[in-house]
């Protein structure tokens, strides 16, 4: 089975590189068909210093030239200068936003799960009782409510009513309240999926013959129920921990945290050209790395599951 | 007990820990001659002050090196950790005056034998670099002609161009290469580096101006030679003002007081921290719960509750700058049209606008109602007197109409009136007696990137047109691609903006000549070109280039100071001919101080000065 599952990732790391390149190709290709360059400004600049910029980050080149070069310093882990930032490479920006972006996101990411799971199995387990509808009617406005309104109304609520928490990321403490707004989506989802798919499990036949059997309810709950009630989770939580270790930009802005996402946002505006590809590079990768992580959860979590 | 002792533990590691962070390994020693940078001893904190400001100019700016930086927010930076030759300084009034900061005093022009200008600056004893160095003559032409050459591209390069040997180097052959790579601006310093002469073809009277502008400020060679990267960190980031940056994190920059400026006993807070942040929502509750002192955005929508809670606090400040309508001259829409009535038509359009309602209920910002391109607070020759106190057709400071809402309908009667002048003589559509279109009129179509108060006036101008029964499609732009558009002249009407980078009214004229980037109206080019309907000193029957683009040159090249402004109204007269500018509002600075920053100001250009302020403990 090792020898299988080996394979299976050498398979699916092989996949990844070709969806990496065409990611690489199209975004190349795409990003230049889109009207506007990277030194146009409310005032623009003399056509010899216009001329002097494009020699500089080579975009006077044909866009063949130009991507053969992109790629080729690619292959050497130089993901070249941000055009826009200047003095600043694209490798600096992005690894210097995603230590930020991965803090935060990656605790957000943590308590959004364990507490989603909690929740999601207390809600199952007292099927329509009162903690079950607290718990759907609370997730359910959370889910339906847009981050930055969220982010807005702990700001607001925090901050400036209650002045117990700082309104910045700077400041001690500061990074709470982001935390927690960028945590309410995924938790409220994961506490969702979790209790449907509970639900189904806890009335599947074999949790019946477990429970005649006399295993213990904690037994029954955590051994037999929520291993095989976890997958549709690892399915959401592999491409959503992506996302949220790579920053939000509602959140960021809210309260002036410097991480990652608003890289993504300000470089398509600034077309930014070095700083686009690098920011969807990096995300195209997390994500098929993520994706490839919960596949193979699902065989731990329920070896059934033939992968491949 | 053991709980105690883990709580020790703990503290230990996390102040080592903090204690690490601050002990990063200092940088290469950035000149051998310098010693390993000096523990500049603490300053005694002043008594009764606090020992840091917390402040918001911005967010993380692309770039805070003085060359590149073309930000209104980087220049704030710029002015606290850099000293040019020249400065502002806070007058009793309020108001702000030029002063000799690195210089002994302000040089005039002295013309030489040769008819060259000459300008010499005498620099003060013992200046030094924020890291204990000599700062000379020499380094201000290291940084001048670093700025100016076309290789370091830098956005405000042209900001030497009055300065002898800029012409030279930025001439480009048709390949767009440089045609002397080697050509050096006419700036020297004398040997023992204590003066500095400077070299214009002509001269310009705002060029002290000029030297306090971010651009001029000196840089040190051996950090910036050769390292792009040198402004981004702070201990490549060497300057000579009056504070030294000690941090630039994505998240702030924080400036220490810099022993080594030559005022330095002026300067009584420790540390300056300029938060970044873009979100208007999120600076104001920073501001509202004491972590910012100083605010440079608020949320739109707020700004007329602001006002109200916060009458202390709150500031509305002039700006140099015009928000206006531009048209394109060689729109497609209006081909069949002859010029003459095309100008007809659009001054119909300028006048049928309601400025007063735009300013008051929709940018709610203090705005004025622009009744000129060339805005309020730039003056006349004297330094006193407004340039628009003399401007409009008779020179009299009535504009080239009139915004007061009193005479809403008599510019609304006139409006008719140009449109059924246009509508005579060109025979293409008509007008009825009450003053609507026919269908034959063609359809406005109006450009304007995405933001809530440029769509907001789009649409009013819409429902303004509408009632004369003339169509116009709103079509919006994200920010880049309306750039283009607007200055490749693919487009028909657009709103526009500009705002003045020195006090002389030629930052505003400049760019309507047929050659200058940003003339998004397209004049003196396609089919504008042959049009010879403008008056060049009293004589008709000239096109663009023989009337516009020549009083410009002539304005750059005047040595008259009376005959230059005569020469710029003569200009903006033609400019307002045209009807293709279309002047909405002059802009307002918009901010919050608290009432505890005391000694901070701002300038017209919208600099921030933070070096004298102080807050009480």
């Amino acid at each position: 089975m090792d020898s299988k599952l080996a394979l299976y990732i050498v398979k699916r790391l092989t996949l990844a590189v070709v969806t990496i390149f065409l990611i690489i190709t199209i975004t190349f290709f795409v990003m230049h068909q889109v009207p506007g360059g990277p030194f146009l400004s409310e005032k623009a600049p003399s056509p010899a210093v216009t001329a002097a910029l494009e020699a500089k980050y080579g975009l006077d080149k044909p866009k063949s030239e130009q991507y053969t070069t992109y790629l080729k310093g690619i292959l050497k882990g130089d993901f070249g200068p941000s055009i826009k930032q200047r003095g600043r490479d694209v490798t600096t920006v992005i690894m210097k936003g995603f230590e930020v972006s991965m803090r935060l996101g990656g605790t957000a990411a943590v308590i959004a799960l364990t507490l989603g799971l909690i929740l999601g199995s207390l809600a199952a387990i007292f099927h329509n009782s009162i903690i079950d509808k607290i718990i759907m009617v609370v997730t359910t406005g959370l889910v339906a409510m847009p981050s930055f309104i969220v982010a807005t109304l702990l700001l607001l609520f925090f901050c400036v009513w209650l002045g117990i928490f700082p309104a910045n990321g700077n400041e001690p403490g500061g990074l709470i309240l982001p935390i927690i707004s960028l945590s309410l989506y995924p938790m409220s989802y994961t506490t969702r999926l979790t209790r449907s798919s509970m639900l189904d499990v806890l009335s599947q036949d074999y949790i019946r013959t477990a429970r005649a059997k006399g295993v213990k309810p904690s037994k029954v709950l955590f051994k037999h129920a929520l291993r095989n009630a976890v997958t549709p989770v690892v399915t959401y939580a592999g491409p959503m921990i992506a996302y949220i270790v790579t920053g939000s930009l509602v959140v960021e802005k809210i309260f002036a945290v410097p991480g990652l996402g608003k890289e993504f946002v300000s470089s398509i505006i600034n077309r930014d050209y070095t700083m686009i590809m690098g920011t969807t590079i990096f995300l195209g990768t997390l994500i098929i790395i993520m994706m490839l992580v919960s596949d193979i959860l699902y065989k731990v979590f329920d070896p059934r599951i033939e992968l491949g | 007990m053991k709980k105690i002792l883990s709580l020790v533990l703990v503290l230990v590691m996390v102040f080592s820990l903090a204690a690490c962070g601050n002990n990063q390994p200092p940088a290469e020693p950035e000149t051998p001659e310098t010693p390993e940078t000096p523990e500049t001893p603490e300053t005694p904190e002043e008594p009764g002050i606090a020992d840091s400001i917390t402040l918001h100019v911005g967010a993380y700016p692309d770039t805070i090196d003085p060359a590149l930086n073309s930000a209104v927010d980087g220049a704030t930076y710029i002015i606290h950790a850099f000293a040019g030759l020249v400065g502002y300084q806070q007058k009793e009034d309020g108001g702000l005056e030029l002063y000799a900061d690195l210089a002994k005093e302000l040089p005039v022009g002295k013309e030489r034998d040769d008819g060259m200008v000459e300008y010499v600056y005498e620099l003060k004893d013992g200046l030094k670099w924020s890291d204990g160095s000599d700062l000379t003559a020499q380094d201000f032409v290291y940084a001048w002609n670093r700025a100016a050459n076309p290789l370091t591209a830098a956005d405000y390069g042209y900001m030497f161009e009055v300065v002898d040997g800029y012409a030279a180097m930025t001439e480009m052959d048709e390949e767009e290469n440089l045609v002397n790579p080697d050509a050096k601006l006419n700036v020297t310093a004398s040997d023992d580096g204590k003066t500095l002469t400077v070299v214009l073809p002509v001269d310009v009277p705002y060029f002290n101006e000029l030297v306090a502008f971010p651009t001029y400020m000196p840089v040190k060679e051996e950090v910036a030679e050769g390292n792009d990267a040198w402004a981004t960190a702070a201990d490549t980031y060497i300057g000579n003002g009056p504070y030294k940056v000690v941090e630039f994190s994505q998240s702030q920059l924080i400036m220490q007081k810099n022993e080594y400026y030559h005022d330095a006993d002026s300067i009584l807070t420790n540390e300056l921290v300029f938060a970044f942040n873009d979100d208007d929502t999120s600076t104001l509750a920073n501001f509202q719960n004491g972590s910012y002192l100083f605010i440079d955005q608020v949320p739109n929508d707020e700004i007329k509750a602001l006002q109200e809670d916060y009458p202390d606090e709150f500031f509305i400040e002039g700006q140099l700058g015009t928000y206006y309508v531009s048209y394109n001259v060689n729109d497609e829409a209006f081909s069949a049209f002859g010029e003459a009535d095309k100008a007809k038509i659009r001054k119909a359009l300028g006048l049928m606008i309601d400025r007063t309602y735009i300013v008051e209920e929709i940018g709610q910002a203090g705005q004025v109602e622009a009744n000129s391109f060339v805005p309020i607070g730039l003056t006349e020759p004297d330094g006193k007197t407004e340039f628009v106190t003399n401007n409009g057709p008779n020179g009299d400071g009535a504009g080239y109409y009139s915004v007061n809402p009193d005479d809403y309908e008599k510019n609304t009667e006139e409006a008719i009136a140009l449109l059924r002048e246009a509508a005579d003589s060109s025979g293409l559509f008509s007008v009825d007696e009450n003053g609507m279109v026919s269908s034959e009129f063609p359809t406005l179509a109006y450009l304007t990137n995405e933001g809530t108060g440029h769509e907001a006036i789009a649409i009013n101008l819409q429902a303004t047109y509408a009632q004369y029964g003339i169509n116009m499609t709103i079509e919006k732009q994200e920010w880049s691609t309306f750039l283009n558009t607007r200055k490749n002249g693919d487009y028909s009407v657009a709103r526009n903006g500009w705002l003045g980078d020195y006090n002389d009214p030629i930052s505003f004229l400049d760019m309507w000549i047929t050659t200058s980037g940003n003339n998004d109206s397209q004049f003196g080019k396609g089919e504008h070109a042959n049009y010879a309907g403008y008056t060049y000193k009293g004589e008709s029957g000239k096109t663009w280039a023989e009337s516009y683009d020549k009083i410009i040159s002539e304005v750059k090249a005047s040595k008259d100071p009376e005959e230059r402004f005569a020469l710029m109204h003569e200009a903006e007269n033609i400019l307002m001919e045209t009807g293709a500018i279309c002047p909405i509002y002059y802009y307002t600075d918009i901010f919050m101080s608290s009432t505890e920053l005391e000694g901070a100001f701002a300038s017209p250009l919208g600099y921030k000065y933070f070096m004298y302020s102080t807050v009480a403990e």
